[in-house]
């Protein structure tokens, strides 16, 4: 299940660039976006709720169905950037920003996973958050308590605390929030600049194909 | 009636993917799951 902090963090992207969008004037114009493979994250959405959601939560803690599940992620964030590659080499400074922080960020987060088995949770960190020894003594599915730094897997874990704030987020996170901001943000904006008929594209703006939208 | 609807639904899929993808692909350890 979502809790609550978990929904705040999941429309903070989506907010963020909404807010963008509405403020920003002149929006800018550009062709779609254009972004392929998005099926990719309804295979990855898929792979989470068999793991969190059917699976009892003894088999979801599993080593080897985390290292899975952190693989079968990692495929999929290189897939999609294979599959955008044009995007990549010839799209729009933002546009090509957006998807490389984006992919490093999916990828930040799942290497732990395939690495260990589970996202570790850095000890240090939860207690700044404000997490009790007593709510760290049994880690959720998914996590694993590090008492220190001194493995570097744990580095891409959850270190950063939210302080009093009960979060503890990774560096994957903070580059997977950015570069998902900057993609939504465009996708908004360009389909709000393209309401125009008279709308010309910037010269090499971004590569896009016919039918194809975000 | 339709053009309204393909409005909304052009602001409202980009969004729907984007939670879709935070909530798949972030990993804050919140206490929960």
């Amino acid at each position: 299940m979502v809790g609550g902090r978990q929904l705040v963090l999941m429309a903070l992207p989506a907010v963020v660039a909404l807010l963008y969008v509405m403020v920003r004037r002149p929006v800018p114009r550009g062709p779609a976006l254009g972004l392929r493979g998005l099926w990719l994250v309804g295979v990855a959405l898929g792979l989470h709720i068999v793991r969190f959601e059917v699976l009892s939560p003894t088999v979801a803690s599993g080593t080897g169905v985390g290292r899975a599940h952190g693989l079968l992620t990692l495929a999929c964030a290189g897939g999609f950037l294979a599959l955008n590659w044009a995007t990549v080499t010839g799209g729009s400074p933002w546009a090509r920003t957006g998807l490389v922080t984006s992919v490093a960020g999916v990828a930040a987060n799942a290497l732990p996973v395939a690495l260990v088995g589970a996202m570790p949770v850095l000890r240090p960190a939860a207690l700044s958050a404000g997490f009790t020894p007593a709510e760290l003594a049994s880690a959720p599915p998914g996590y694993v308590v590090a008492a220190d730094a001194g493995d570097p897997v744990v580095w891409l874990g959850d270190v950063l605390p939210v302080p009093g704030g009960l979060t503890v987020l990774s560096l994957g996170d903070l580059l997977l929030f950015a570069g998902f901001t900057i993609l939504i943000g465009l996708a908004l904006a360009l389909r709000a600049g393209a309401r125009s008929a008279t709308d010309v594209a910037p010269v090499g703006a971004s590569i896009t194909r016919e039918g194809e939208s975000t | 009636m339709r053009e309204a609807l393909k409005k909304a639904s052009a602001v409202a899929a980009p969004i729907a993917i984007t939670l879709a993808a935070v909530y798949v692909f972030a990993a804050p350890f919140t206490g929960s799951h």
